[in-house]
């Protein structure tokens, strides 16, 4: 008796976990996509789930459309990294933050649940109801407010907002590192110029052609030091489930070596290493 | 004078008057029908414009939106397609042109000059007319013309009614001073089709040529065949019918009988004219026993 009401409860829990997990789906994968989900590096394709702690890389053409389960729409332009940092809510339906390391991405946000929050490594733009054009370069990041309503506001070196402030539907954003942000009436020529030529479009909804089960990802290998790097380098505030999350992969001894001899850029990790093979306590 | 003479000028004089009151009047219908074709071509092109405008409006227009808020595209106004379209028309007819003349333009290409302005405001102040057509001198030479009035719709105020409200791209595009102010039904635009006079004149001179030439060669048909008909139906016969008679009336009787074939007036003045030689004989005949 004892054992089927937890197998009845683990039964009702599981598709619950699920659902906190799931963003939405793949609606456009073009020029290659590549998915670090656990520690697994995947290959991305049409119709596929997305879920939150997923690091997406698109290809130097690729084009990529993610449509979660509240209605926002987020697509990512060529050589772009999105990370799906954090959902506001439970459940799958909820707002959420995302992190954009560098390249593009449109966000048309239609959200009823809880304002998305975009960041990237210099501005973050907060939307509930409103479509951003994000760029995030080496130096500098830009937002652009296509429509609707959203706060900006400028982030600290460890990936923390100040204070947002509203933002109208035409007004772009800018702001050089190290420097305070830009208000413009319009987006700069050089941010028209090098933008996706698709992002000029409303971001067409392909959820009427993913049917039937989604597809599995192909799983390429386990994740490399490499793979990691660009992400083991953001602002500290959104690599902070990283040890756990990625702690197994220091069985890799290749992955242990790297992650060694790069310490001192991600210093949270020195706990996770052994003492002997901890660099800060040798000496 | 012989007959077939009197016959063919009296044909020549009735023909020649035909000739030319037929010129006449098909040169003046001519001209009429030419001009009208020229006016229902230009209203036809109009009309096509107007739904080339529709369609910009309703269905490309929704399509550009978003792209707007990035840079103007003119591919999103009713006014330009509709230019884009006529130009294309003109690679057909060179001769047809197209003008959506304005009073307070957006882009100052199609700013209305002196003469347009004239017909829009001709419009505004008769509300009631919805098509004017004339006639002008150019440069060029004189013009057909045909212009309707356009009447500002709702639609027409996200770009033409403030500059605050006008997309942001449109502003960059052509500034804030312009454009603007515009009312719901009011006339500030007119669509105007023009085309030289020269190409009805030349339709209806090569039309009017046709059509005399062909007139001449029916006449000149006409003419040898009744000439022909008159020669082998009456002034031969006639003419053998003579020669017998003065045969006999020279007292030679032995000139053969005609023989008559067919039942038409000549056939019987044969048989009469045989019947009397026939009498004529017998009579010379019971004097001579």
């Amino acid at each position: 008796m004892y054992v089927t009401l937890v197998s009845v409860a683990l039964l009702l829990l599981l598709p619950a976990s699920l659902l906190a997990q799931r963003i939405g789906t793949l609606t456009v994968v073009e020029g290659g996509l590549r998915i670090i989900r656990n520690t697994s590096v995947l290959r991305g394709s049409q119709g596929a789930r997305i879920d939150w702690g997923d690091m997406l890389e698109t290809g130097g053409s690729g084009l990529v459309q993610v449509e979660c389960e509240t209605g926002a729409i987020v697509a990512l332009g060529p050589s772009s990294q999105l990370f799906f940092f954090s959902h506001t809510g439970a459940g799958g339906a909820t707002g959420g933050e995302l992190v954009l390391l560098s390249g593009w991405l449109k966000a048309e946000t239609t959200s009823k649940v809880g304002p998305y929050l975009y960041n990237t490594p210099l501005l973050a733009g907060k939307t509930k109801e409103g479509t951003l054009v994000m760029h995030a370069g080496a130096e500098s990041s830009e937002m652009f407010v296509e429509s609707g309503s959203a706060g900006v506001a400028e982030l600290t070196a460890n990936g923390n907002a100040g204070e947002f402030r509203a933002a109208k539907a035409g007004q772009f954003f800018s702001r050089q590192r190290g420097k305070n942000v830009v208000v413009g009436s319009s987006p700069a020529a050089t941010f028209l110029d090098s933008m996706p030529r698709p992002f000029r479009d409303t971001l067409p909804s392909g959820l009427s052609q993913i049917k039937g089960k989604p597809p599995e990802l192909r799983r390429e290998r386990e994740v490399s030091y490499a793979d990691l790097r660009p992400w083991l380098l953001m602002p500290a505030k959104w690599r902070t489930e990283f040890v756990t999350r990625f702690e197994s992969r220091l069985d890799d001894p290749e992955f242990r070596r790297e992650l060694e001899s790069h310490i001192r850029d991600h210093p949270e990790w020195e706990e996770a290493l052994p003492p002997d093979k901890n660099p800060s306590t040798k000496n | 004078m012989k007959l077939l003479v009197k016959f063919n000028l009296v044909m020549c004089l009735v023909f020649l008057v035909g000739f030319i009151a037929a010129g006449l009047i098909s040169r003046s219908l001519l001209e009429r029908n030419a001009q009208q074709e020229i006016f229902e071509n230009a209203r036809i092109m109009m009309e096509a414009a107007l739904a080339v405008r529709g369609y910009t409006g309703k269905e490309i227009k929704p399509l550009l939106d978003t792209q707007m808020k990035y840079s103007f595209l003119p591919q999103s106004v009713p006014a330009y397609s509709a230019n884009q379209y006529f130009d294309q028309l003109r690679i057909k007819f060179p001769d047809y042109s197209y003008r959506e003349a304005t009073l307070n333009p957006t882009n100052p290409v199609n700013r209305a000059n002196d003469w347009e302005a004239d017909i829009i405001q001709y419009f505004r102040q008769n509300p009631q007319v919805t098509e004017r057509v004339g006639e002008r001198e150019t440069a060029t030479g004189r013009t057909l013309y045909i212009a309707r009035a356009m009447k500002v719709g709702p639609s027409c105020l996200e770009c033409h009614d403030t500059p605050d409200s006008a997309p942001r791209t449109l502003i960059e595009r052509y500034g804030s001073d312009n454009g603007f102010g515009w009312k719901v039904n009011d006339i500030v635009t007119a669509q105007i089709v023009s085309a030289p006079t020269k190409l009805p004149e030349q339709r209806a001179r090569n039309v009017f040529a046709v059509f005399m030439v062909s007139l001449a060669v029916i006449f000149v048909i006409v003419f040898l065949a009744v000439n022909a008909m008159l020669i082998v139906l009456i002034t031969r016969p006639i003419n053998r019918l003579s020669i017998v008679a003065d045969e006999l009336s020279l007292g030679n009787l032995n000139v053969p009988e005609f023989q008559v074939g067919g039942k038409d007036e000549i056939a019987k003045l044969y048989d009469s004219f045989n019947r009397m030689r026939r009498s004529l004989m017998e009579a010379i005949k019971m004097l001579e026993a």
